[in-house]
């Protein structure tokens, strides 16, 4: 029997359950279920027809995520490109930099977080631990020996990135809306980072924000598009469009993680 | 009391901390778990003005799973996806989409020259985590 180490979320039983998404930390010894983990974060402001560096030096090509201030109190996630909502903000992650181009008019408020993980290249990195540790090393991986973060399904000395709370919201746009303007209480404390996808009701594929029409996209035969989502201190906002003769439910999963912006 | 796991960040107080931001981990909160990861190259070369192409993993999970994508454009950057971005003749786009069992990659471009060739790569995370809308 392998070693496993489940924690389990409130309500549920880590004994009897087998269903990941229940769990905190879910190692059952046969499949890892890596823990996303937090290098370093920052903020800052950037000039119009401007661009910020920050380093990293991780030698690879990590996993990042970046928020800015689209408007007054509103944040939102950076993806790639935001042009489709009319905005030229966007990121270029290299080996070594994180670079933040703002061309969008005005100057702009961001926060990122970097993380070990990574997307493409190889990790060389160690970190120097505390004298006291929980780890738990990937399948393969000797968690006495090594110190790269990548070996690691968690480890006690990084931020693991937590959820705080998540949901669903469902509604049916009229036809031939665009940028309906959804207003979700998120009743936190803080402007949280949140991220989701959306599901029409009559198809079957799950849609990030920022993406084409579906139509275009070539699974669909009405024309609808999650534009985006975001979050102000007290609302989650999503805007969708339905450029169809037709209305069309959908379904929203959202996701309120733990950075307070 | 209910039982927790709880480790605080270096000069918090795990006893009395009810900040999430200021712990480590907390077993009150649910946590991404991506359990693989890859790319998919598309090498193209232009043959019409609208150029589009598509390609698909197979990820077999049985429903429809929280993802991440970043792209290496044809403009050699790394970048979140999906982007679109437009140059001064052209434009660009990279989309990503999932349903219960594949992951969906898309580019487009507009534009380009006829007989141009390029290289345009996907990596994604996969993770555990049922978003629940399939």
């Amino acid at each position: 029997m392998s070693n496993v180490l489940k924690v389990a979320l409130p309500g549920y039983n880590a004994l009897t359950d087998t269903n990941p998404d229940h769990f905190a930390l879910y190692v059952d010894g046969s499949t890892d279920h890596i823990l996303i983990k937090e290098k370093q974060r920052g903020s800052g402001s950037v000039n119009d027809s401007s661009t910020a560096t920050i380093t990293h030096n991780l030698g690879y090509i990590p996993y990042v995520l970046v928020f800015y201030e689209q408007a007054s109190g509103k944040w939102r996630n950076v993806r790639g490109d935001d042009s489709f909502n009319s905005s030229n903000f966007y990121i270029i992650v290299t080996t070594t930099t994180l670079t933040i181009n703002n061309f969008s008019g005005a100057t702009k408020n961001y926060k990122y977080y970097i993380f070990y993980d990574v997307i493409t290249g190889t990790s060389a990195n160690t970190i120097t631990e505390s004298a006291q540790v929980v780890k738990i090393a990937k399948i393969g991986k000797n968690a006495l020996t090594t110190k790269d973060p990548n070996d690691f399904i968690f480890h006690s000395d990084l931020n693991s990135f937590k959820i705080i709370a998540q949901g669903t919201f469902s509604d049916t746009l009229a036809a031939f809306t665009y940028n309906q303007l959804y207003l979700l209480n998120h009743d936190q404390s803080f402007i949280p980072l949140v991220y989701g996808f959306v599901k029409f009701a009559d198809y079957s594929h799950i849609l990030p924000p920022n993406g084409e029409d579906y139509t275009v996209l070539g699974f669909s035969d009405y024309a609808v598009r999650f534009n985006y989502i975001e979050a102000d201190v007290d609302n989650i906002r999503i805007s969708m469009s339905n450029n169809d003769s037709s209305p069309h439910s959908f379904t929203l999963k959202y996701y309120i993680f733990e950075v307070p912006l | 009391m209910s039982n927790k796991l709880i480790i605080a960040k270096p000069g918090f107080n795990v006893l009395t901390e009810t900040n999430p931001d200021n712990l480590i981990f907390s077993s009150d909160y649910g946590t991404l778990k991506y359990y693989t990861s890859g790319s998919i190259v598309f090498n193209i070369t232009i043959d019409r003005l609208d150029y589009i192409t598509s390609s698909f993993i197979s990820h077999n999970l049985g429903y429809a799973p929280f993802f991440e994508s970043y792209v290496l454009g044809w403009n050699s950057n790394y970048q979140p996806a999906p982007l679109f971005f437009q140059g001064a003749s052209t434009t660009t786009k990279y989309d990503v989409i999932a349903d219960a069992n594949k992951l969906y990659f898309r580019v487009q471009m507009t534009g380009f020259t006829i007989g141009n060739t390029y290289t345009v790569t996907f990596y994604y995370f996969l993770f555990k985590n049922n978003t629940g809308l399939i």
